[in-house]
């Protein structure tokens, strides 16, 4: 395996950096006062940028350098603000599309390509989001297609997305004909069909009106919108795990290790210019420990990230990589954030300093894509299926693919 | 209107986040450059900018000329993420040490070597120079028009440019026929942050090197022997902060502060 990032990478780290610097840095201050005026602009620029169309292979228009090149891309924004990263619902479109394939491929894949259209998974509803058979949400097959009853909820920034994936129940998974998983069949729902609106926005301890609800009122869904068509019907579960795995949990990833990296930076720069006892504090060595294991934590998280997401473009699966390196950033990025806001002493919890944002923001992100408990089932659902493996080679993972596989 | 043949000069300079590692070694009188990111000279940026907006209104190639070592490839990288067609590295040992002069003949050869060109665009300065005048000169070597400071430009003609420059004070409005130099300054536009399938282009894209024996030089005009102006020294400003106490009513402070920031030459004697 090589342990470096490609020129490309590298490049494409460089581009994502220089968006931040002309765009996200020099508005912080906007941020930190929650404008909102900024997120409605922000929703679709970056993706009009561009910077969600490296998972898009280039033969459909993408730059298909990959989803290490997306982590970067995401880690670079939030390190820049830790939440502002709308080219995760970017590649959750062209995920969708291409999943799909057919009349909604073709439907969405311009506006796609040239940033205009957003779009995000639609599972949790308020009973929860883990236990999938425990789903309420029905649809029920009419003439030409389906129609949908229920509520989703805790969707990130769903107010600003032209479609979603979501997961209905299609059947009952006690009958022998619906097995268990086979009751449920994902469908893409655009927001102008009638009858799906936008219900409450969530206020959270990140942000103000960031969680969505969605609310589907008699929706009708026609044929071709079910994901895999035909015979998608009561095999909804692997694509919208594969989406809340390869895109999701990865883009989470990216999201925690670009607080980690913002704190970092912040803590640096904060030490090498506060001056105590007539020297900088970086000169004080309780504060280089305090440096010297946010680098260590910053260095583990960012190898698990880009690991699980070289083996995704890889086009190996890696279920139980993403889950562990999703685990193990938000551990670090609270570890990191903590060092940051310490370091700066008083400053550290002010509303006017970075460090008080990146803290905050990290526990939004202990639930998206999937808690530190469901998580720990998979991977040691994947370490027991493979005793005879304990190195945890890729192979071992591919082999324990708990969710099954999308077919492309 | 017929499509243009642009070279856009950039330079390499240290990124200014990190000067403050900068420093100076009065025995070479240069500045210690180690470990201190290279970046392009942000006025060349804006170059690049006009020069590519031009080729997307009258089409055209975009060829970037820098001189420098090896590492000077990575801004020109960053050229290429922007979208110009071509870069071209003028780089050797013989070059090294040059003035404004030397360099400006250097980069004047190497643009005759690119072709026949409309028109050569620069950014005004450079960040870390600072001297203004490698523009000029590189036109006077080409024995072509130049305009500086440059903020505006139009087109009136197939073959004539409108270049409002900035002069102290205001502004004034220059007619040239191509062939010209246009050295810009960052008012003129705002750089694009490359595509994102600029990181492709930067990383496939293959720049073209010359060195002094492929530009067939004349060997007494080039580096430091072509150079006429040297820095006989350099010193570092050492700042010291001194503290003073003034007493007395407000009235008073203040006109004793005045007469001690006049007498120190901050303020100008009334």
């Amino acid at each position: 395996m090589p342990f470096e990032l490609s020129p490309a990478e590298e490049m494409a780290r460089k581009i994502a950096r220089e968006y931040c610097e002309k765009y996200i840095i020099p508005r912080r201050k906007e941020l930190m006062t929650n404008d909102q005026d900024m997120w409605d602009e922000e929703a679709h620029r970056q993706t009009r940028a561009g910077l969600h169309l490296h998972i898009v292979p280039r033969e459909e228009g993408g730059t298909g350098i990959g989803y290490v090149a997306s982590c970067i891309t995401i880690e670079e924004l939030c390190a820049a603000w830790p939440d502002l990263a709308f080219a995760i619902y970017g590649e959750f479109a062209y995920y969708f599309a291409k999943a799909t394939g057919g009349d909604v491929y073709d439907k969405y894949m311009p506006g796609i390509l040239k940033g205009d259209i957003l779009a995000t998974p639609a599972i949790t509803e308020p009973s929860g989001g883990s236990d999938m058979l425990g789903l309420q949400a029905q649809a029920k097959k009419v003439d030409g297609g389906w129609v949908l009853n229920g509520r989703k909820v805790f969707q990130s920034e769903g107010h600003y997305c032209d479609f979603v994936m979501t997961l209905f129940k299609t059947g009952d998974p006690n009958d022998p004909k619906t097995p268990g998983s086979r009751s449920l069949t994902a469908f893409i729902v655009d927001k102008e069909f009638d009858g799906f609106r936008v219900g409450r926005l969530e206020n959270t301890l990140g942000r103000k009106s960031d969680l969505t609800e969605f609310i589907f009122d008699n929706v009708f869904v026609p044929d071709n919108f079910v994901v895999g068509g035909e015979k998608g019907v009561g095999r909804g579960i692997a694509p919208v795990f594969s989406a809340v795995g390869d895109i999701g949990r990865l883009t989470i990833c990216g999201m925690l290790n670009g607080i980690s990296a913002g704190s970092y930076r912040t803590a640096m720069m904060y030490a090498k210019e506060r001056h105590l006892y007539g020297r900088p504090i970086s000169e004080l060595q309780m504060i280089q420990a305090r440096i010297a294991k946010m680098v260590v934590d910053l260095e583990a998280t960012r190898a698990l990230t880009y690991r699980a997401a070289w083996l995704r473009t890889k086009g190996i699966r890696a279920d139980a990589e993403q889950a562990t390196a999703k685990n193990f950033a938000e551990q670090a990025a609270i570890r990191i954030a903590e060092h940051c806001v310490k370091i700066h002493g008083g400053y550290g919890v002010l509303e006017d300093y970075m460090p008080h944002h990146y803290y905050r923001h990290v526990p939004m992100r202990f639930g998206a894509g999937g808690t530190e408990e469901s998580l720990g089932i998979m991977i040691a659902n994947a370490a027991f299926r493979n005793e005879a493996n304990p190195d945890l080679s890729h192979n071992s993972m591919e082999t324990a693919g708990w969710w099954g596989r999308l077919e492309w | 209107m017929k499509p243009l043949n642009i070279v856009v000069c950039v330079k390499p300079v240290p990124d200014s986040r990190y000067w403050d590692r900068l420093s100076l070694d009065p025995k070479t009188k240069l500045l210690r450059r180690e470990g201190i990111p290279i970046i392009m000279n942000p006025l060349d940026k804006n170059a690049i900018e006009e020069a590519l907006k031009i080729k997307e209104e009258r089409g055209g190639k975009v060829t970037v000329i820098s001189m420098g070592p090896d590492s000077t490839f990575d801004v020109l990288a960053w050229a290429y993420a922007m979208g110009v067609d071509d870069a071209v590295l003028l780089s050797d040992r013989a070059f090294a040490g040059a003035d404004t002069l030397a360099t400006a003949y250097v980069i004047a050869t190497g643009i005759k070597k690119t072709g026949d060109v409309d028109m050569v665009i620069l950014g005004n300065e450079s960040l870390d120079g600072s001297t203004a005048q490698v523009g000029p000169q590189v036109a006077e070597f080409l024995g072509i028009p130049h305009l500086t400071n440059v903020e505006e430009i139009k087109f009136v003609h197939d073959d004539t440019v409108h270049a409002r420059c900035k002069i102290e004070g205001g502004h004034m409005v220059v007619e040239a026929k191509f062939p010209v130099t246009l050295a810009v300054n960052s008012e003129i536009n705002d750089p694009r942050i490359p595509p994102v399938h600029g990181a492709l282009w930067a990383t496939e894209k293959q720049s073209t090197k010359y060195t002094a024996k492929d530009m067939d030089v004349d060997e007494e005009k080039i580096g430091l022997a072509g150079s006429p102006s040297y820095v006989p020294e350099v010193s570092n400003i050492d700042t010291q902060r001194k503290g003073e106490v003034i007493s007395g009513d407000p009235a008073d402070i203040a006109r004793q502060l005045v007469e001690k920031l006049k007498a120190d030459g901050v303020l100008p004697e009334a």
